[in-house]
Order: structure tokens, then C-alpha cells, then sequence
């Protein structure tokens, strides 16, 4: 997993010297048909990714379980809520990404929370793996939408282009937070324990003096 | 025509360079060699940190999935609006590896 973030960073480092380049599109009015070829690139190609995978792990987990219908929904209404709120000042390409981005966030944060709460109830449990599904499923879509939503605007015609490097930064950002949350929470997990019994300890003692 | 001299200082012989230079920087060979420095570098790192075991490193599918559709969107939007690879690398290359590291995940 590690590894394949490691060669996208390197494939975005490589194209690092068009971040500070003007848009180097020639052509006023885009060849749409180039543009459908390359989402339909981008598309079968995770597809395949998704069936190799299936099949390397001798698991047979059906196409859907790669996605989650609630994030459907949390998806779905906050894109329609920035397209509300803002389509007469932006493309809709700038607010679907934007709203694509701040729902994987948000919904990596809920995870987060959910998840801190079941190792606290049970760490040995197998319902700690859940909230790290959803985080990683929100991540999933969000990354597709954004993906799907920069091609499609290329054949647009408009001066208002989403910023690649802001979200770079912020899909990277989303992604080393659900990472680091998760690894470092079990690793310390004997700290909090201990943090927890420590406080218990100290009440239990402020009762019986007072 | 490169001028340079036994008794030009580091800062004048820099300065001569970079003006000489600069210019042919702008063809083609020379932003791919430069944009090739980069993964040379990280193999560099890899060759002297674990010499013995670069298989570590390597993910043939995960490498796949990434470089074939950012390989052919560079070709096919350079196509379609005459955008230059750069900036689909630059694009594409995070989320790409997104998508392909969370797959993974869901599968584990």
C-alpha cells in the first residue's frame, strides 16, 4: 500500500515543473473524444486493479463491497450542497472536487472517532477493523470522484481549472492523517491504557480523602 | 559560445552557466532528464540504504496501475487539448496511487 503512494508521489514530483507553468492548453475548444478515452482508461484500469486484487487474495468479495452506500449519500449531498452554494462563482469542476475532498475528510474524521471509541470498548475486538474499512472506502470514492472530475473538465471551456497542487497536498494531508492515526493509536495503546488507569486511579483516590 | 576563464570566481563561473544553459533547458530532453533525476535519486537512496534486498521497493502491479493510465492520459489529453504530460502527471499521479493503495486496503 505504502509502496504504491510512494511511486504516485514520485509521478507528481516528476510533473512538479508545471505547477508554476501557465495552462499549457493550445486549443480553444477541447476534442472531447480523447477526453472520454482517457476516463475510460482510468476507469478500466481500476477495475482491473480491483479484480487482480480479488483474485490474488483468493477472496471472493463481490465489486460493490469496494464501495460503502452511506458514503453514496454523505457523497452525494455534499457535493449537491457546494453546487448550491457556489455555482455561480465557480466551475462546477472546482466544487465538485472541493466537495469530493471535504467529504472524504469529514467522513475520515468520523471514522476516526468511532474507531477510538471501539478499541476503547474492546481493543481485541474484530469491530475495531470496521471504521478503518469506511476511512479507507471514503478515500477510495473521494480519489475516484476527484480523478473523474479533473479529465471531465479538460473539455470544458473556462479559465476556472482546479488547483492540482492544492489538492495534492490535501488528498496526501487526508490520507498520512487516516495512516498515522491508525498506526500510532495501536502501537500506544499500552500508553493509553495506562493513561486511563492512572486517571481512574487518581478519582477513586480524591473520593476516599474527600 | 560557453567564455570561461582560470581567474573567473565560483559566483561568475556559476552566472556564466546558468546563462548559457538556461536556455537549451527549455527543449524537451532536458525537462525529461531533469524530471528523471528524480526517481534516480530515490533508487540511489534504495541502492545505498538496502543493497542486498531492492526487491522491497519494487510493486510490479501497484507500478502498473499507476504508470499505464498515466502514461496513456498524458498521450490521449495531450491529444485532446494539447496538454503538456507535465501536468498530468502532476494531476493524476497522486490520486492514482491513492485509489490504488486504498484498494489494497479494502482487500486486506
Amino acid at each position: 500500500m505504502l509502496l504504491v503512494v510512494l511511486y504516485g508521489g514520485v509521478i507528481g514530483a516528476m510533473g512538479y515543473p508545471a505547477l508554476h507553468r501557465k495552462q499549457s492548453s493550445k486549443k480553444k475548444h477541447a476534442n472531447k473524444r480523447f477526453i472520454v478515452i482517457s476516463l475510460v482508461l482510468v476507469l478500466s484500469a481500476t477495475y482491473l486493479n480491483m479484480r487482480l486484487l480479488i483474485g490474488m487474495n483468493n477472496i471472493g468479495i463481490p465489486i460493490l463491497d469496494f464501495f460503502d452506500i452511506s458514503l453514496f449519500l454523505i457523497f452525494g449531498l455534499l457535493i449537491s450542497s457546494f453546487l448550491l452554494m457556489n455555482r455561480k462563482e465557480r466551475h462546477w469542476s472546482v466544487v465538485v472536487s472541493d466537495a469530493a475532498l471535504y467529504a472524504s475528510i469529514i467522513t475520515v474524521v468520523l471514522a476516526l472517532i468511532y474507531w477510538f471509541m471501539a478499541i476503547g470498548a474492546d481493543p481485541d475486538s474484530s469491530m475495531i477493523l470496521d471504521p478503518i474499512l469506511y476511512a479507507s472506502q471514503s478515500m477510495y470514492l473521494g480519489s475516484i470522484i476527484y480523478v473523474i472530475t479533473y479529465i471531465a473538465s479538460l473539455g470544458a471551456d473556462t479559465d476556472d481549472r482546479i488547483d492540482v497542487g492544492k489538492m495534492n497536498w490535501h488528498l496526501i494531508e487526508a490520507n498520512a492523517f487516516l495512516l498515522y492515526s491508525c498506526f500510532c493509536a495501536t502501537i500506544d495503546w499500552r500508553v493509553y491504557k495506562f493513561i486511563e488507569w492512572e486517571l481512574c486511579a487518581r478519582r477513586n483516590n480524591r473520593g476516599l480523602n474527600s | 559560445m560557453l567564455k570561461v576563464s582560470l581567474g573567473m570566481s565560483v559566483r561568475e563561473f556559476t552566472t556564466v552557466v546558468r546563462e548559457h544553459v538556461g536556455g537549451r533547458m527549455k527543449s524537451k530532453f532536458a525537462v525529461i532528464f531533469a524530471a528523471m533525476l528524480i526517481p534516480l535519486s530515490l533508487l540511489s537512496i534504495a541502492l545505498s540504504e538496502n543493497l542486498n534486498n531492492l526487491l522491497v521497493f519494487y510493486d510490479q502491479i501497484g507500478l502498473i496501475f499507476i504508470l499505464a493510465p498515466c502514461i496513456g492520459c498524458a498521450y490521449f489529453l495531450n491529444k485532446a487539448n494539447g496538454q503538456h504530460w507535465q501536468e498530468t502527471f502532476l494531476a493524476l499521479g497522486v490520486p492514482l496511487s491513492l485509489i490504488a493503495a486504498y484498494q489494497s486496503a479494502i482487500v486486506l
